[in-house]
């Protein structure tokens, strides 16, 4: 078993305790140890939050999530100064050749797309195409397969008439929510280990304050999308069952430098990883396999 | 697996009281839970995590106070026989802890 996710449905009080968060509904309370705790979403609109809990779990480095009114999640917690060498460690990432953060990128999207591919095998879909594009992904993935291969494996995974853009999809909503929190839990370890998540590999959007977040997600995306097809049917809605699940998904077992490890530490170990080339450390970047 | 931690702690002048909160105070932040007095426990996830809580003790212990620690697999912890539980029920708050997601 791994570490634990909290779901704040119901309407609570949250409040910190000595290295504990205790959790009061109507007087009954819960105590849950820090050290026990990966993720927290507070979904409910009406739950109080007390502020020494809201500094101790950024300093615990805690994944949390608050949603909005459509209960889908809007902000989330992040620390400052979590890394001793922060100032250090943002110096370097800017200053990583371009080359490199080319080769980085091809070698994210080999793997999302070989992802992508074995979601589709497993589900008995065809999957030749992408494999024949996997040969054809260049450095900084100049002919943009990443794009070609997406709208090729949407629409085998959910149909020809299925777009992404589409928000009346309930699809599209579980897709969303799933990849927050998978984004959410990279942030946390981003800031962790004193990077800046602004400072991408390939996204280098001006309105984008995670981009690197963003990189770093892509190969995860399939493990989401394999939920989704399995689990969700056409008339459903995005309940609380469902959130569940998405949590439970970063206890996934995937497979990261031929051991089997979970998606939260695999996301962990790969953030390790980037900080170390971002010093020269290191050359590559290793990446997981499903 | 559970851990037990079983103490005494001698109480009879001001220092030893303050030992003792102190002790007790490093096992609430280590995320014990209140069994009965002086039995504390706390759930773990495994081995390795139940070892590293016991040198975690070890090393919180005071001078002069006499601890124990217990661990016994959750099928065992299940089959404890309750009489009389009118405190209480730490039970209820460990099979919590067992879960992967925890919904309030």
């Amino acid at each position: 078993m791994s570490l634990q996710k909290l779901y704040i449905k119901n309407k609570s009080y949250l409040s910190y305790k000595h290295n504990l968060i205790s959790v009061k509904i109507d007087d009954y309370e819960t105590t849950v140890c820090f050290d026990d705790i990966d993720t927290i979403i507070i979904e409910n609109q009406q739950s109080t939050i007390t502020s020494a809990l809201l500094s101790q779990l950024s300093k615990a480095d805690i994944n949390v999530i608050f949603c909005d009114e459509k209960f889908m999640p809007s902000s989330i917690l992040q620390g400052i100064n979590k890394n001793s060498r922060t100032t250090k460690i943002q110096k370097a990432q800017i200053e990583v050749s371009k080359p490199k953060l080319n080769q980085i990128w091809k070698n994210i999207i080999i793997h999302k797309v070989n992802n992508q591919s074995k979601v589709l095998k497993k589900l008995h879909k065809n999957s030749d195409y992408l494999d024949s594009l996997i040969s054809r992904i260049t450095s900084n993935d100049k002919e943009n397969i990443e794009a070609t291969a997406a709208a090729y494996y949407f629409k085998e995974l959910f149909g020809k008439e299925f777009s992404r853009n589409d928000p009346e999809n309930i699809n599209n909503a579980i897709l969303n929510f799933g990849y927050a929190i998978f984004r959410s839990s990279i942030c946390r370890y981003l800031v962790a280990y004193g990077l800046n998540p602004a400072f991408g590999i390939h996204h280098s959007s001006e309105l984008n304050a995670f981009n690197l977040a963003d990189d770093l997600i892509e190969p995860f995306r399939p493990i989401v999308d394999d939920y989704v097809v399995r689990n969700i049917k056409k008339e459903m809605e995005l309940n609380s069952k469902i959130k569940i699940d998405l949590l439970k998904l970063l206890d996934k077992t995937v497979i990261y430098d031929s051991k089997n490890v979970t998606v939260s530490n695999c996301m962990k170990a790969i953030v390790a990883n980037y900080q170390s080339i971002c010093l020269l450390k290191c050359e590559e970047l290793t990446l997981f396999e499903l | 697996m559970v851990l037990f931690t079983m103490f005494d702690m001698p109480t009879n002048t001001k220092k030893d009281i303050k030992k003792y909160t102190k002790f007790r105070k490093k096992l609430l932040e280590m995320g014990f839970i209140m069994f009965q007095y002086s039995i504390y426990i706390r759930f773990c996830r495994s081995l390795v995590i139940a070892q590293k809580y016991e040198k975690k003790i070890e090393l919180a212990a005071p001078v002069g106070g006499s601890i124990r620690v217990v661990k016994i697999t959750e099928a065992q912890y299940k089959n404890m026989l309750v009489i009389e539980n009118y405190r209480e029920k730490p039970e209820k708050k460990l099979l919590k802890q067992t879960q992967a997601v925890l919904v309030f």
